[in-house]
């Protein structure tokens, strides 16, 4: 049977054009991208397909066969780590955790969102996604706590071996996407 | 009172650096249950397990693995009072406990900066340990009984998931934090998508802010509809997400439509201990919880 009898025809991969890096960091975490039958417990769970294009039962499938073009779409990005589909999976895969790995594939090739790679930095350079400003300084003083919470905000040179030491994929490499 | 238990503080970011007067409620609420906390000194960020983990998955386990470190050190276990920070500890700990590999790698990249990890260190919610002394108890210790309060309850969803790294009964549908606020006289009531995220967390604020704030807004709409007088959490960033949402929708439309006040564990139970307002730093919320307290207090 020709595949134009189907509206949607799978694009099979033939080998070589298979992201063989996508399968293998999948089956590194344990992920047994096999064990997927496509049932869409994952979709219908699913708290950001209520409002965005993302399809999770699509993205399982297109990185089984090894698809790139599930690290280039925006898709994995709308996931909210709600957990809901890793949670109710009947294969008991950890669908949230294979997202968080097709993340990482993206990012280490630039596929990343300017505002996520700006937390990335501000994270490097205070310790913090979210660093402590002027206004809450006094909102906490008012508050009689330290102006300064005993976080990193207080030990700058503990914020610079931080970013030098433990950062094992640099916040400024790779394109913006 | 049972004999006083000392914990490692995390604070993460959002709950010092945006919303410390949810610090503040924990910080006089939890000494009145015999809970001791001492300040993990020079924690950083847990790190985010959305953006973080996302954008390098070693680096967030070795940033993560030095604040559990620095737990370790003080010989406490670790407790949050964000469902992110939580997540990103259990998620962590599991990790390296499943991996004996990725701990020695962990350990080799603390080594460098003199730090010692065994991943013996424990990292509970602050729920966790205010559900361990019960709802019972709580009842016990309350002198202003919130009676007539309605309470929409958002559990948050790293607080629950993914359940087999959770210490609570196994459901669908837990009821553990609804116990802990009508042990306050108040009444948790049913509300369409109670468990449904507040749609902050996995980066998605950070860059589909639209997006974010229409799932918020579904959520403060239903419990609304559902005539709730606050709607309760226990997690900074869903704190931050129902506070800055109403504020932004309300800007947009232009008009004060959205008013319903946000409350966290720890500042509902002050009250119901007797506790006043601004300890609770209730004087200190984007969006008034007036008439929570007028109601509560008279």
């Amino acid at each position: 049977m020709s595949s134009s009898s189907f509206p949607n025809p799978v694009r099979v991969l033939r080998r070589g054009e298979r992201d063989e890096e996508i399968i293998k960091a999948l089956k590194n975490e344990g992920f047994d991208i096999n064990a997927c039958m496509q049932c869409g417990t994952c979709t219908a769970s699913c708290l950001s397909g209520r409002w965005t294009a993302l399809t999770v039962r699509k993205v399982m499938r297109k990185a089984a066969l090894g698809d790139s073009s599930v690290l280039e779409s925006s898709d994995i990005w709308m996931c909210t780590t709600c957990y809901n589909c890793y949670d109710r999976c009947p294969r008991d895969l950890k669908v949230t955790d294979a997202i968080i790995v097709l993340r990482n594939l993206a990012s280490a090739r630039g596929f990343i969102h300017k505002n996520h790679r700006k937390v990335v930095q501000i994270l490097a350079k205070t310790g913090h996604a979210v660093p402590i400003n002027d206004k809450i300084q006094q909102v906490r003083k008012e508050l009689g706590l330290p102006k300064i919470p005993p976080t990193l905000a207080k030990y700058p040179e503990e914020r610079e071996l931080l970013a030098k030491t433990l950062f094992q994929l640099a916040p400024e490499e790779g394109d913006e996407q | 009172m049972t004999e006083t238990q000392r914990y490692s503080f995390f604070l993460g970011c959002v709950m010092p650096n945006r919303f410390p007067n949810l610090e503040k409620s924990i910080r006089v609420v939890l000494p009145k249950l015999g809970i001791e906390l001492e300040d993990l000194k020079g924690a950083s960020c847990c790190p985010a397990p959305g953006v973080i983990r996302s954008f390098s998955e070693p680096t967030w386990l070795a940033l993560a693995s030095r604040n559990l470190a620095l737990a370790e050190k003080a010989g406490l276990d670790i407790v949050t009072g964000c469902n992110g920070c939580y997540g990103t500890f259990k998620e962590a700990l599991h990790v390296v406990h499943e991996h004996p590999q990725r701990l020695k790698e962990v350990q080799h990249i603390l080594g460098d900066i003199g730090l010692n990890y065994e991943a013996k260190t424990d990292a509970k919610h602050i729920i966790e340990i205010i559900f361990e002394i019960g709802p019972e108890k709580i009842k016990e210790l309350v002198v202003r009984p919130l009676t007539g309060l309605k309470i929409a309850v958002h559990y948050g969803c790293h607080l629950l998931k993914p359940s087999v790294l959770r210490p609570w009964k196994k459901t669908q549908r837990p009821t553990f934090l609804d116990e802990l606020v009508e042990a306050t006289g108040a009444t948790s009531i049913r509300y369409k998508d109670k468990f449904l995220c507040c749609g902050a967390g996995g980066g998605v604020r950070g860059s589909n802010v639209p997006v974010s704030i229409d799932i918020a807004r579904e959520k403060l709409d239903n419990a609304i509809n559902a005539q709730a007088d606050a709607i309760l959490n226990v997690c900074s960033f869903c704190h931050l997400q129902y506070e800055t949402a109403q504020v932004q929708i309300n800007k947009e439309i232009g008009e004060m439509k959205y008013r319903l006040p946000v409350i966290y564990y720890t500042q509902l139970l002050g009250l119901a201990l007797g506790l006043e307002p601004d300890e609770l730093g209730l004087n200190k919320h984007l969006i008034s919880v007036d008439s929570v307290l007028n109601k509560v207090l008279g």
